[in-house]
């Protein structure tokens, strides 16, 4: 199993990269994910934790510099309100997402600087679940967002000790979010009573748009890429992502991700 | 270089360094803080206080200038303690690493009608069957079930068992009397054996507003014929005040099969699905955040009346004698 990992990544360094107009990679990456929610159908604190996740994803960049990319995670932990010791309020905290990318090259310098700015559309998925150790018939509350928004990048390529690096930061704001959010009593009563009947419906009925008003979110990306000979890659990257909900009953996220990625070239 | 660090960086940074700032700041956790959390979620979410003619705002100004600053932890939960007692509701309880607020006297009040030792002793006897949580045995010509918590989970299986083990039975007697309640799910998977057609049992209301009486519209639940035995014989359901929660819903189920007669006391009630909740200092508390009515209109939050009301005699009791199976027993046999 061992020698089977070490040929994983030596193949990974010496697969050469197919010559094409068009670049296509393929990442994979553990990820690290340090996850704030403050729910008010849960708590009045605000709960924290640690999880593990895998991230992978799909980046198409062309000749002109059009940027389409798919990221998908999945993502298990727990949160707790670290604020009294004496009580265990510890929730398990489950998400996965999927965010697709689309970025159009607007200029290659900024104020003079030689920066490459993109901009385009950010949409991002996601379903997260968590679950109430303490609690009984509402420990399970479950979201569903997807949301739509404005996304822009800044990229620079550099070399430093004569190796080739590239640097990007992205920034996108939602601008219009579908949400399926059962709430107030209803969201997990409904679940507890009718595990086996109506989930679904007491989604469909939590199910609403929200704008700007109700909804904000932020969500950046640092990265830092490490381009090998061979074309194929690897990626430092730092995520935070920041959201709020206001409608029905108010809830703030944040998340901090680090991944340590490798970028297969196509 | 530098300056495209600064570039990519500063703006990224100067928005997750103030994360906390975007958050909702927690509340402080202090004894006026931790009152004002506990009374306005209940007067958000709490499901009854028109049902029992409550006038929460007029608690708030009892119970609100007994709260100060300087007052110990248990001091606070005494208060906490009194103002949730006013809702009178098995549901409503505050947890603390010390203690627990409960509400009881819906059974407390009222007869106990029920020994546990007599039934095992002159009832159940030593060829009693357990078949999962039913306890069960042969009363002369009758079918006798015990079923003590709708906390303890069965399968179909056990009840085609039952039903099938009895099946020559004049009739069954179901008791369940100080079952405190349980998994809800267990009522349709019991009372779905003694129907062959599908029938509405209970109407739910779901608090969805802050006013007092803003209620989803009905969430119509119903009773469906089980794929295995069923049971259409005569059925005495035994109960009293310590029916409670799930076994007050099973009991309205069941009441509304013709061939099932409810005899001893009224339910305990408990008609509301308690939900969770937490304050600043930690302590957890659940109330009833539902109303539950029978298919007429009839809330079950205080009990259901049985169809005969029957109290364990004093006389019986010192003669080793059930009142209300020996008047079951009585019922099946044509004698009453």
């Amino acid at each position: 199993m061992k020698k089977a990992g070490i040929i994983a990544i030596l193949c990974f360094f010496i697969v050469p990269a197919h010559t094409q107009s068009i670049d296509h990679y393929l990442t994979f990456a553990p990820q690290w994910v340090y996850v704030s929610n403050k729910d008010d159908l849960m708590s009045p604190m605000t709960y924290r934790g640690h999880h593990g996740a895998l991230r992978t994803g799909y980046k198409r960049i062309n000749k002109q510099g059009v940027v389409n990319e798919v990221y998908g995670a999945f993502a298990l932990g727990s949160i707790k309100s670290d604020r009294y010791p004496d009580f265990d309020s510890r929730a398990i905290s489950t998400f996965g997402e999927i965010t697709y990318r689309h970025l159009q090259p607007v200029t290659d310098t900024l104020s003079g600087y030689p920066v490459n700015l993109k901009i385009g559309a950010n949409w991002h998925n996601q379903v997260y679940a968590k679950d109430n150790l303490r609690f009984t018939n509402n420990a399970f509350l479950l979201d569903i967002n997807s949301s739509i928004g404005l996304a822009a990048r800044l990229a620079k390529d550099f070399t430093l000790f004569e190796r080739k690096f590239g640097a990007t930061a992205d920034l996108s704001f939602a601008l219009l979010n579908f949400i399926e959010r059962p709430s107030y009593t209803r969201s997990t009563t409904e679940l507890e009573i009718s595990m086996n009947e109506n989930l679904f419906v007491a989604l469909a009925n939590s199910e609403s748009f929200e704008t700007v008003d109700d909804y904000q979110q932020i969500m950046t990306d640092l990265n830092l890429v490490y381009y090998l000979k061979n074309g194929n890659a690897l990626r430092l990257r730092y995520g935070w992502l920041f959201a709020h909900h206001r409608n029905v009953s108010e809830m703030y996220e944040a998340s901090h991700a680090v991944s340590f990625s490798t970028l297969f070239k196509l | 270089m530098k300056k495209t660090f600064l570039l990519l960086i500063v703006p990224v940074f100067i928005l997750f360094s103030c994360e906390k700032s975007l958050f909702e700041k927690e509340p402080a956790n202090n004894p006026v803080k931790n009152f004002d959390q506990l009374w306005s979620t209940l007067d958000k979410k709490y499901a009854f206080f028109t049902y029992k003619s409550i006038d929460w705002d007029s608690i708030r100004q009892v119970y609100r200038p007994q709260v100060s600053q300087g007052m110990s932890r248990t001091q606070l939960f005494d208060v906490f303690d009194d103002m949730l007692g006013t809702l009178k509701d098995g549901h409503v309880n505050l947890v603390a690493t010390f203690d627990v607020t409960r509400y009881w006297e819906y059974y407390l009040n009222y007869p106990t009608n029920f020994d546990y030792d007599l039934i095992q002793r002159h009832y159940l006897g030593d060829e009693y069957e357990i078949t999962g949580p039913f306890e069960n045995t042969w009363l002369h010509n009758t079918g006798y079930i015990y079923y003590g918590s709708f906390g303890k989970s069965f399968s179909d299986s056990h009840v085609n068992y039952l039903l099938n083990k009895y099946q020559d039975a004049t009739g069954l007697i179901i008791d369940v009397r100080n079952n405190g309640g349980g998994y809800t799910k267990l009522i349709k998977d019991l009372a779905s054996h003694f129907t062959s057609e599908e029938y509405m049992y209970a109407k739910d209301y779901f608090q969805n507003g802050p006013a007092h009486d803003a209620f989803t519209e009905p969430d119509k639940k119903y009773i469906e014929p089980a794929d295995g035995a069923k049971w259409h014989k005569p059925v005495v359901l035994l109960t009293n005040r310590q029916c409670y929660s799930a076994t007050n819903t099973f009991v309205l189920a069941m009441k509304q099969l013709d061939h099932v007669t409810v005899l001893g006391d009224k339910t305990g009630g408990g008609g509301g699905i308690p939900i969770s909740a937490e304050l600043p200092n930690g302590w957890t508390y659940r109330f009833s955040a539902s109303k539950k009515l029978s298919p007429v209109g009839f809330n079950i939050e205080n009990g259901i009346p049985p169809d005969k009301y029957l109290d364990m005699d004093e006389d019986d009791l010192l003669n080793e004698k059930d009142t209300i199976i020996e008047y079951a027993l009585d019922m099946l046999n044509q004698k009453k």
